[in-house]
């Protein structure tokens, strides 16, 4: 993953995590971000972009969640 | 709750020397007062669940993920439609000036960005964008795949 892509994971991350009282500005800036990459890569559409960012969150948040939920070895 | 009740408190009938009358209009303001206390009392409540469940919905997304076969695509389908057209009819009652956004707990700038979240979210699930049969390659080419 590279850093460009890390910067989408986090302001997806801060527009799931945060309330809907932030929605107006957390999504104004992830739907710039994405804009952004995707005219900086003109093969990738916006859509697919942000389908990838928001799939690997989803991602990542499940796989953390069950590393936690799993019982702590004995060392 | 004080802006609504202050609103709904207009000029109270003069009396006349008709005391029966009197009664009757103070009774008939009332009653007029009161079913329109009740109907902003309603979509306030309305608005604030619409609130409530999106947050939930999202939160629930957190828990369990995208969905990741046809009938979790189907049900998370029929959750963010339900919530999308719903949220979209109280923008129009703003619109339509029926509900009054400084009674909500959320701006309406928000209110709108909650809805074309979901409305975004649509067309990915539409398009199958979100499903993991859909490899993305492409994206993961240039970004890195896990």
């Amino acid at each position: 993953m590279n850093a460009e892509f890390e910067e989408l994971i986090r302001l997806y991350s801060a527009l799931e995590e945060s309330g809907p009282d932030k929605q107006a500005a957390n999504l104004a800036v992830f739907e710039a971000a994405i804009k952004a990459a995707a005219e900086k890569y003109p093969a990738l559409s916006a859509l697919r972009i942000s389908a990838y960012v928001k799939r690997q969150w989803h991602l990542r948040v499940l796989a953390e969640d069950r590393r936690k939920s799993l019982p702590k070895q004995r060392s | 709750m004080a802006g609504l009740e202050a609103t709904l408190a207009p000029t109270v009938p003069r009396f006349t020397p008709n005391p029966h009358q009197d009664v009757e209009d103070l009774v008939r303001l009332l009653l007029r007062q009161s079913g329109e206390f009740e109907r902003r009392k309603k979509l306030i409540s309305a608005a604030v669940t619409w609130i409530n469940a999106f947050s939930q919905f999202k939160h629930l997304r957190r828990q369990i993920g995208l969905p990741d076969n046809d009938l979790q695509a189907l049900g998370y389908g029929m959750l963010l439609a339900n919530l999308k057209s719903r949220g979209k009819g109280l923008l129009q009652l703003i619109g339509r000036g029926i509900l009054d956004p400084s009674e909500l707990p959320l701006s309406v700038e928000d209110l709108e960005a909650c809805v074309r979240e979901l409305q975004q979210d649509d067309i990915l699930l539409d398009s199958g964008l979100l499903r993991n049969e859909e490899k993305l390659e492409d994206v993961a080419a240039i970004f890195g795949g896990t």
